[in-house]
């Protein structure tokens, strides 16, 4: 990995969810004053610019004034971002490969692993059949059609969505 | 350990990484550019429409 850094990259409207409230669900995520040495899997905010960079130092200063943690004790960085590289394809939307066909679909669909992360259907599909916690059932049947899922899979999605609440 | 050890196990996990990408297969690894490229289903054309930001994090 040389000195690569794992992460994920999130596309995001920010008429529907802000950049602060992102922030929050990622100081709330993890514990921003743990140690940990290794470049691989380190906790960091990579800003995209001016704007996000304040942002994210503003947000992590009230993380920790409400935390009661010392600004000295904190391990999570705020970098800039460089060069974001995707993974391979098969590393992306872990949670779809228990379905295999919706996967294979999405799959031939987009055959890159660009496309495929791109995909808000994929991703959509991926949060709410992988873990299906705190989701808006409701939501994603009205949705659903509007995926264009062939027929059978659509099928097959909409009696896994149908007992949830 | 013998030097015949030494090469048997280098010659092994050679295999095994050849081995591995034979079967994953190889794939380029592409990098960001700041379009979205899946445009290909109904939902994904209309959101490829959207002004978006993109937040970055490494996780742990």
């Amino acid at each position: 990995m040389g000195d690569h850094t794992e992460a994920i990259s999130i596309d995001f409207d920010p008429s529907v969810i802000s950049y602060e409230k992102l922030l929050a669900h990622f100081w709330n995520g993890h514990r921003c004053n743990s140690v940990n040495s290794s470049t691989q899997y380190m906790n960091a905010v990579f800003y995209q610019n001016d704007s996000q960079h304040s942002i994210a130092k503003k947000s992590l200063t009230q993380h920790i004034t409400k935390l009661g943690i010392n600004s000295a004790d904190v391990q999570t960085k705020i970098l800039p971002v460089r060069q974001f590289t995707y993974a391979e394809r098969y590393h992306q939307k872990y949670y779809l490969r228990r379905g295999s066909d919706i996967r294979s679909f999405l799959e031939n669909t987009y055959t890159d692993a660009k496309s495929l992360a791109d995909s808000t259907v994929a991703t959509r599909l991926n949060a709410y059949l992988g873990t299906g916690a705190r989701r808006n059932w409701t939501n994603f049947r009205e949705e659903l059609p509007k995926y264009g899922l062939p027929d059978n899979l659509e099928e097959k999605v909409r009696k896994i969505a149908g007992n949830k609440r | 350990m013998s030097l015949k050890s030494i090469i048997y196990i280098g010659f092994t996990g050679l295999l095994a990484m050849f081995g591995a990408k034979f079967i994953l297969g190889s794939e380029d690894l592409v990098k960001e550019d700041g379009k979205v490229s899946a445009i290909t289903l109904p939902l994904d054309k209309v959101t490829a429409e959207v002004t978006y930001q993109t937040a970055t994090f490494g996780m742990g």
